[in-house]
Formats: structure tokens, sequence, C-alpha cells
């Protein structure tokens, strides 16, 4: 039952877990982590709340710890697949292999503090409307507003040699 | 230009970006609209943000294959397994040894399931009850340790942490016991491949695991390496990692004992891609021995491609052998 419960949500949940962390070995095991909270979790869900919206909530609290986390270590990045950063991965266009992401753009991203960046994610690549993204951070709509101005505006300077070229 | 829009007011830049991810009402979005008419400056600003989103748009365009997506269900589904495995007892690593052993013990063909036994009896059995050699400078042997032997005395395996560099840079092992230990250094040092191959066989974190397997893939096709990786096909409770042990398996030349393992695979392994994986080796060398197998696949196997694909290898080897040789096989 859980496992059925896995098929169907694990393909979303590890898009969103790739955009976070921008490393598909990261977003994979980001991945287990999230569905292994579920697991330990599920009779916690109260069903008051939309089931992604639980869901997505879990990954980017764990996203946003483990990038605490790692910020502490010495040692911070496990990148297995350094030849092939997308290996096993494909791009949404017809299922062809990934087109490596410039890396000016990647780091942009990246770079951004990872409150902005999570938020820059469920806005921008998830779709999701500014008061869902509040209930799935437990902040107010104007605070996820700020973050959202701050990390479009710091795209824009990052980017800004790229698209005047 | 973009010095000028950086002027724009804070919040017509702040509508500006509502506007774009679409969260005004229609009242706010005619307001807008009215005044970007009349704004050069805000309508760069905001061509200048829509070319932002244009550019970081591929990120959102990458998507886990099928392939991958099903092997970290395996994975999920061997660390569920596990979580309530541990929920109920909490085996030592003498009952792990014996529990691999009794699975392997279980398997039909004796002759490589001796080889086996063996192997794992001298790579981990061996080595963890074997004294070791200055066991009264236990702490200073450990800063670097020479062997395994002391890794495993030391209790600091228990805790490995398995770092990969960048391209061909050493793989780092951050273990911890009563100090820190840090071993680095490539598949082809004996130490580390020793450590790959413990880890392999008794890490109980599978992340370990995967990683371990993974970083075997250039180790050079040795009879050792190949022992451990059958066991790990053939025992490990990861399907994601029994998939990965198979397929590394594919370097290796085939022998008996790699092709009693394929069969046994072949006709007892639940997840498809590892029979296919299995299929695989056992076509690249097809030999009268494994018609029996072939045939018994060719009919039952529950998956389409794999019943074709074994009907093809039969097809090839009556092509090659004469009929008597295949039928007295079977």
């Amino acid at each position: 039952m859980f496992h059925e419960l896995v098929a169907l949500h694990d393909k979303r949940i590890m898009i969103l877990a790739y955009q976070l962390t921008q490393n598909t070995q990261d977003a994979e095991d980001l991945c287990q982590d999230v569905f292994l909270k579920v697991y330990r979790n599920i009779k916690s869900y109260k069903f008051k709340s939309d089931f992604y919206t639980w869901i997505y909530r879990i990954t980017v609290n764990t996203a946003l710890n483990q990038k605490r986390k790692s910020s502490l270590l010495p040692i911070t990045d496990i990148h297995e697949y350094e030849n092939d950063p997308h290996m096993g991965w494909v791009s949404d266009v017809g299922d062809s292999p990934v087109i490596d992401i410039a890396p000016d753009i990647a780091i942009a991203v990246n770079r951004l503090p990872p409150k902005q960046k999570t938020v820059f994610v469920l806005k921008h690549f998830q779709g999701q409307k500014i008061r869902e993204i509040a209930v799935i951070l437990g902040c107010s709509e104007g605070t996820i507003k700020r973050y959202l101005f701050r990390a479009m505006e710091k795209l824009r300077t990052s980017l800004k040699d790229v698209y005047y070229d | 230009m973009f010095i000028m829009t950086d002027h724009l007011p804070k919040k017509l830049k702040e509508q500006a970006i509502l506007y774009i991810l679409d969260e005004m009402d229609k009242i706010q979005r005619n307001r807008f609209e009215a005044e970007v008419k009349q704004n050069i400056l805000l309508q760069n600003y905001m061509d200048e943000i829509n070319s932002t989103l244009t550019l970081t748009q591929p990120i959102a365009d990458i998507k886990p294959s099928q392939i991958s997506l099903q092997g970290q269900r395996n994975i999920l589904r061997g660390r569920i397994a596990q979580i309530n495995d541990q929920e109920t007892s909490s085996p030592s690593f003498v009952e792990n040894i014996h529990t691999i052993i009794t699975s392997i013990g279980r398997f039909r063909q004796p002759v490589w399931a001796v080889v086996t036994y063996v192997v794992i009896a001298f790579l981990a059995g061996s080595v963890y009850f074997s004294p070791t050699q200055n066991s009264s400078d236990n702490t200073t042997s450990l800063s670097y340790p020479s062997t395994i032997q002391e890794l495993i005395q030391s209790g600091a395996i228990n805790t490995a942490d398995i770092n990969i560099g960048q391209d061909n840079s050493p793989i780092q092992f951050a273990l911890q016991s009563s100090s820190e230990v840090n071993i680095s250094g490539t598949v082809e040092d004996e130490l580390v491949r020793n450590l790959l191959f413990y880890l392999l066989l008794h890490d109980r974190n599978p992340g370990n695991r995967l990683k371990a397997i993974r970083l075997m893939e250039g180790i050079e096709p040795v009879n050792e390496a190949m022992m451990v990786m059958i066991s790990s096909a053939l025992s490990d409770p990861n399907p994601g990692i029994r998939l990965k042990s198979t397929q590394l398996l594919q370097q290796f030349a085939p022998n008996p004992t790699l092709i009693d393992a394929c069969q046994k695979i072949l006709l007892e392994e639940t997840n498809e891609a590892i029979r296919m994986e299995a299929l695989s080796i056992l076509s690249s060398a097809p030999s009268p021995e494994i018609a029996s197998t072939l045939h018994v696949i060719s009919l039952m196997d529950e998956n389409d491609h794999i019943r074709e694909q074994a009907t093809r290898v039969l097809a090839e080897m009556k092509e090659m052998y004469p009929p008597q040789r295949i039928e007295s096989t079977q």
C-alpha cells in the first residue's frame, strides 16, 4: 500500500528535489529521506491539508535542513556522477538525454539563499501559488513575496551578462 | 539599459514580478498594464525578468527516467524492510555473517556456493577474528591503518562515510572511532579495495553499499572482486544493489561460477531488470550447459522481453551446436 503511494508521488517529489539540490545524486538521497519520513509519520497525517502540501512541506524542510547541516560540515558535496551529472535522468522534451544547463545559470540559481531558492523553485518551476507556498513553508504571503522578489532580483543581476550576450 | 532598470522604484519591480508570475487579480492586472504602456523602463525591466525566467526554465525540464525511478523505489523498499527488521531485532555482526552464509546455503548450485562461502569467510570472517599484528599499538596504527583488520577491530568501519572526489581524485573514507580516521586512495589500493568489498557485503546502510558497488566499476576484474559481486548480486536485500552488482558482473569473462550464478539469478530473482542483466551475461557465452535454464525461461518467465531473449539465444545456440549436445542437457 505504501509503495503504491510512493509510485504515485515519487516522480513529482524527485523533480522537486532535483530543482532544490541541482544534483541528481543529492536529489535521489533527498527523495529517499523524504519517503522514509513519510513512512514513519504517515499516521500523523491528518487529511486536513492536501497530501501534496504535506509531502512538499516535508521535502522542502528536509532540503533546508540538509543544506544547513552541509554548510556546517567540512566535507560538503558528494558528487557521484561527476562525469555525467545527470546520469539516469532525461530532459522533459521527448525523453532525450539531458542537455547540460549552462553553468552560469545553474550557479546563479544554486547561489540563492536557501529560502529564496525554495520559493523561486516552488513558484517558477512547480507553478505553486504564493498562498500555497506560504502554507508549505509556514510563512505569511508577504514573506513569500519578499523572498520571491529578492530571488528574482538576484537572478536578474547574475544573469544579465548571459542574456545581453 | 540594465543600469537604468535598476533605478525603477522597488514597488513597480515587485508588481512586475507578480504580474509575470500570474499573482495579480484582474483589477490589479488592468491597472498594471496601463502603467506598463506608459513606462519604457518598466517594459525593459519586464523583458529582463522574462529573460531570467526563460534562461532558468531548462532546470525545470529535467526529470528522472523511469529506470532511475524504479531503482529508487527498489532502494526505498530495501530501506523500509531494513527499518522493519531493525525494529524486530538488531543482529550482531556475527549474526549478519551467519545470515549471508545461510542465505547462500539455500541456493541449489553447490560448487560456486561453496566457493562463495569460502570467499566471504576469508574476506569477512577471518579478518574479523584474526588478531592484529600490533594490538598494543592500536591508536597509533589507526592514524592510517595498513590493513582492513585494524579497521575492523577499531570499530571505525561501522561508521564509514564514503566521499567520492571529482574525476580521478581518490576515494575518501571518513571513519570514526576513538579518533578520526581518513583513508584515501583508489581502487588500485588493496586497503581501499578490501574496504569496498567489506562495505558492500556488510554495511547496514544501503547507501554505503550502493556507493561501494558503484566505486567498483573501475576495479580490475579479478576473481576476488567477481566473487564479492556474485555474493552481493545473490544475497543483498536491496534490489538496486543486486542490480548494480549484476551489471558489473558483465565485465568478467564468463566462467562456470559466473554462469551458475547467472542461471540462479535468472531462475529465482524476482526483479525483472536483474534477470535481464543475468540473461545478458549468459547470452554473451551461449553454451549447451545453459540450454535447460534458457528453455525454462523461454516458457515460464513472466516478462515478455526476457522470454523472447531466451528464445533467441536458444535459437542461436541451435545453430552453433549439434542438436544432441543441446538436447542432452535438457
